[in-house]
């Protein structure tokens, strides 16, 4: 890497002498990201490196990207992923566009990360990518309600599942089963191992969901949806909406965006209501475990002309404490993170000044298991769990299917599936 | 109806039939009806009780607004290329079919059987069997993403050599154009000058068909054109969706297309289709008939 | 008679030059069409043919390694029995439906079965996706037109309606509510070209309005039923745009493997496998032109001579 900068700047050199031919050759870099994250790269400017940024929505990305590198025509030198899988996928041998940052970025760059806030990016030992954001559930709890109901916020799942039936009998729920990542959150909070990469064999996934670790939040699950504590419908429900409104909703798990973007414009949460608290944990275990709902990455195209170039504006937007500090999700680069929380911590909209702290607190509970996987979380949890949790079936008797499901795609997607 | 049931004295084979053709009505109506009187409500009136309601101009005015100031106006440039797909692939295939089928009518020729087998075949087999495929060869003449690449594909259209071929097979005799071959003109002259003015329904007819068939297609846009510059209105349509996650009530972004302006924009594909079906009529009837019944 | 033996060889070269020009001319006025038919027919199967024995990572001759690939998926079987089941339900609906409709209008005054039939036709315009935008709403029992119909089933989401009724009844009906009043036209057209006379006379023999009907004018209209119970099922069989979208609504109802076709998609766009795709490809396609072969070669619907 060294060689090449001072190569680079050798080059540089010779222009300069040379006259101004080669120093005014600006580079241009392809850049593909959706809308929330142009802006952002539109605030980029460094001498000489121009960036041509195109909009894609994030459901054609992986298309447009797989099109681009078989037409060999402006494949994208940078990206956005809203969805950290794309990272393991586009890193095969039949679709190979991931640029290897391993050499290109410092390792004091990753170590400036919240803890495990950077796992989707370690693949086989090396970084592939750049988290923008993290997305770990808390509770997020309405203070004024908890407070009329005159209840303690539950630290355990016991407490909450006790918490959940008697608010139940006031028509009241604890958020929603219908969803595929909020039931991936149960799941992992219990310990439940439904795709989890074992150590030192980077191809073998443990996908085991007949242990109690998996049962026993199921079985919560199935419970609470039983007596009405979690609704069948999804949390983007209009229904769902109404009832938070309706003050219905005492607190539900959701992820560190939840706030700033479902509660605050679309359930419409009145100032000095809303306030976070970490994340349950069983009475058996010694901390809690934590799933994230989503959080985008940045990541480069390995037959780019300009790695260097690349690697820096990865670095960059990923990093950049004062371009992160506008950031509309939490950032995953904890000085960012931290500049980035002082607006929540002074947010009268809030119920207290402890939101962010809570936030920043619930990262480290991270599950190590959410890494970038060739393998549908969603789609399988979407069609098993979340759809039998929205008809009225049982969570407990889909994860059969669940694990059917998931090792299947495992194996298809080249994994060697142990239990 | 009730009117003519009544006066007909109502037998209970009667009530039946009509019974059945009036659910079927509702069945075919209702959805249709619905969507343009949702076009003129707000969000919040179509999550009220009633299914219709009355017709709000400021929430149409309000959706409207939105839709065409998103992305600087982005579906006015996708409504253009519908039409600039439109009319060079219905040009093309108006150039390719009525040629063609006016030889395969009317002259004898080695090879003639096993073209007009290969159409029938390729009339038959779905297009979407052949969106990879043709994906897939485009992509090697570097010809995806672009109009031409678009244009070309959506100019080969088989059901118009077939409904050509079955015109001028039975509606223009032989003879006429033997006599006219004797009386000096050429063969180009003989199309230009008679066929082709005999030809206007039937030319008419293929353009209308392969006018319906490229305005809705979707597959072969969506897979051919990653360009957002580039999109048909239905594969914009979809892009607005799932861009904006309108359809699933899902919020987290700050994209201003909500319900109305989806329901607006699939409105702006599904009414000129209506609009031509109503004036063509007739077309479509005998067109249809000609496609499925000939032979 | 060497003039008239000279005559004769003009007269045999002038025919053999003109049937010759006439040849020429014949392609001269095919070879838009050739042209377009074998670039968007004959080259793009013969390409996918040829790349689906082809390793497309590596560029190297596979065998049937793709084929295997392709059998091996285990979603390939769910794919198709979902794309089987929707092709059951819709053609049988569409034949039951369109044949009900279709003889019921028969039997009704002129001027009012012309206008249903136009009413009938008119969901038509409604395609790809806009069709799918439209069922998401109408399944919907928040916005749906026919909310009361689903409140009264109980069903409060658009998970309620689609999961109990099924996916392939939701793209059935879809289908069937754009692309059935077409066919009622067509037979609309072709039971006023049953003569009066056989009718009369079956009227006269004391047939009624049901006898009539089912007697008489279903076995008249037969083979065309057969030819459009043919055609829904070849196009069913390539179901793409329906499922796809539905993904539109997110969550649950994002399914990117549901049908063959979207299989086929996923191979090349997701997995950037287009060897494997190319494979599925021309399965499918292979499918389609045997039906089409059966169509022309061992039915009389279509004319080629």
């Amino acid at each position: 890497m060294n060689i090449k900068k001072v190569l680079k700047y050798a080059t540089l050199a010779v222009g300069t002498v040379a006259g101004t031919a080669v120093v005014a050759e600006e580079i241009t870099l392809n850049v593909w990201a959706d809308s929330v994250r142009v802006p952002m790269f539109e605030k980029y400017s460094k001498d000489g490196v121009e960036l041509n940024i195109t909009t894609i929505s994030a459901p054609e990305l992986v298309a447009k990207i797989q099109l681009a590198m078989q037409a060999k025509t402006e494949v994208p030198d940078v990206v956005f992923f809203n969805n950290v899988n794309y990272t393991a996928q586009l890193s095969t041998r039949r679709s190979n566009y991931i640029l290897d940052l391993s050499d290109l970025i410092s390792q004091e760059v990753e170590d400036a990360y919240s803890t495990n806030a950077n796992s989707p990016c370690e693949i086989d030992g090396k970084l592939l990518c750049l988290r923008n954001d993290v997305a770990q559930f808390h509770i997020w709890y309405n203070a004024p309600l908890m407070d009329e109901l005159g209840e303690e916020l539950p630290t355990t799942w016991e407490e909450f599942e006790a918490l959940g039936a008697r608010v139940a009998e006031q028509g009241m729920a604890l958020g929603s089963a219908a969803q595929d990542a909020p039931l991936m959150n149960f799941l992992s909070a219990g310990g439940c191992q439904f795709a989890a990469p074992v150590e030192g064999q980077s191809n073998t996934l443990r996908i085991d969901l007949s242990t109690e670790s998996c049962t026993r939040p199921a079985a919560m699950v199935d419970r609470m949806v039983a007596n009405g504590s979690l609704t069948k419908v999804g949390p983007f429900d209009p229904a769902f909406a109404q009832m938070y409104r309706d003050n219905k909703i005492p607190l539900l798990l959701g992820p560190s965006w939840f706030a700033e973007h479902v509660i605050r414009p679309s359930y419409g949460a009145p100032e000095g209501q809303t306030g976070a608290a970490l994340p349950p944990r069983w009475a058996d275990q010694d901390q809690p475990i934590t799933w994230h709902w989503g959080g985008g990455t940045y990541a480069g195209w390995r037959k780019t002309a300009h790695p260097e170039e690349v690697a820096d504006l990865i670095e960059w937007i990923a990093t950049d404490i004062e371009l992160q500090t506008t950031a509309v999700t939490m950032p995953a680069h904890e000085a960012s993170s931290v500049a980035w929380g002082a607006a929540i911590s002074a947010d009268p909209w809030y119920a207290n000044d402890q939101t962010y702290n809570v936030m920043l607190e619930a990262v480290q509970y991270s599950d190590t298991n959410y890494t970038s996987l060739r393998v549908n979380l969603a789609g399988a949890f979407s069609g098993t769990v979340a759809k039998a949790a929205s008809i009225g079936e049982s969570v407990l008797a889909a994860l059969p299917a669940l694990e059917a499901e998931l090792t299947n795609q495992a194996k298809l997607n080249g994994y060697t599936v142990v239990k | 109806m009730i009117d003519v049931i009544r006066r007909k004295n109502l037998t209970y084979g009667q009530f039946i039939i009509f019974a059945t053709l009036l659910f079927a009505l509702c069945f075919f109506g209702i959805p249709v009806v619905w969507l343009i009187s949702a076009a003129f409500r707000s969000e919040v009136s179509l999550y009220s009780a009633k299914a219709f309601d009355w017709p709000d101009l400021v929430s149409f005015a309000e959706s409207w607004v939105t839709l065409t100031t998103y992305n600087d106006f982005q579906i006015l440039l996708w409504a253009k290329n519908t039409l600039i797909y439109c009319a060079g692939g219905v040009i093309l295939s108006l150039i390719a079919c009525i040629p063609a089928g006016y030889a395969l009518a009317l002259s004898e020729f080695p090879g003639r059987r096993l073209i007009l087998i290969a159409t029938l075949i390729a009339m038959i087999t779905p297009s979407t069997a052949l969106v990879l495929p043709i994906f897939l060869e485009l992509n090697l003449l570097g010809l995806t993403n672009s109009y031409s690449g678009m244009v070309l594909a959506s100019g080969f259209f088989p059901f118009g050599v077939y409904l050509t071929y079955i015109f001028f097979s039975s509606s223009l005799p032989k003879g006429v154009l033997d006599s006219a071959v004797i009386d000096g003109c050429s063969r180009f002259q003989v199309f230009t000058r008679i066929a082709l003015p005999l030809a206007k329904p039937i030319i008419s007819l293929v353009a209308f068909f392969s006018f319906l068939a490229i305005w809705a297609n979707y597959f072969l846009a969506f897979v051919l054109l990653s360009d957002p510059t580039l999109y048909n209105l239905p594969v914009g349509l979809t892009d607005l969706v799932s861009s904006s996650g309108a359809l699933s009530n899902l919020a987290g972004n700050d994209i201003p297309i909500r319900k109305p302006e989806v329901i607006l924009a699939a409105m702006l594909i599904i009414v000129p289709v209506l609009i031509v079906f109503l004036a063509a009529q007739r077309f479509v009837k005998s067109g249809m008939l000609a496609g499925a019944e000939k032979g | 008679m060497t003039s008239l033996l000279m005559s004769q060889i003009d007269r045999e070269r002038a025919e053999k030059s003109a049937r010759l020009r006439n040849i020429g001319y014949s392609y001269i006025f095919l070879l838009p069409y050739l042209i377009l038919l074998a670039m968007f027919g004959i080259i793009p199967i013969s390409y996918a043919f040829g790349l689906s024995f082809i390793d497309t990572i590596d560029y190297v001759f596979y065998g049937v390694k793709n084929y295997d690939f392709v059998f091996a998926d285990f979603r390939i079987m769910r794919s198709l029995t979902n794309v089987l089941t929707f092709v059951v339900f819709w053609v049988t609906l569409t034949v039951l439906g369109v044949v009900t409709l279709s003889l019921m209008l028969d039997n009704i005054g002129k001027r009012i079965a012309g206008t249903l039939r136009t009413l009938y036709f008119l969901p038509g315009a409604v395609s790809s996706s806009a069709l799918v935008v439209l069922w998401i709403f109408v399944l919907d029992p928040a916005v749906s037109p026919f909310q009361g119909i689903m409140h009264f089933f109980g069903w409060e989401t658009l998970a309620d309606t689609v999961f109990t009724i099924g996916m392939p009844a939701v793209f059935m009906l879809m289908a069937f509510f754009t692309g059935a009043g077409g066919w009622i036209v067509v037979f609309g057209g072709a039971l006023s070209g049953i003569s009066t006379e056989v009718v009369e006379a079956a009227r006269v023999d004391g047939a009624n309005r049901a006898q009539l009907a089912l007697r008489i004018k279903l076995p008249l209209i037969w083979r065309s039923v057969i030819l459009m119970g043919i055609l829904s099922f070849a196009t069913g069989m390539q179901i793409f745009v329906e499922p796809q979208l539905m993904s539109m609504a997110r969550g649950p109802f994002t399914m990117p493997d549901w049908s063959l076709n979207q299989m086929a998609y996923q191979y090349a766009f997701q997995m950037g496998d287009f060897g494997a795709s190319a494979a599925l490809s021309t399965l499918l396609v292979a499918f389609s032109i045997s039906i089409a072969l059966v169509v022309v070669f061992k039915t009389k619907f279509y004319n080629i001579s």
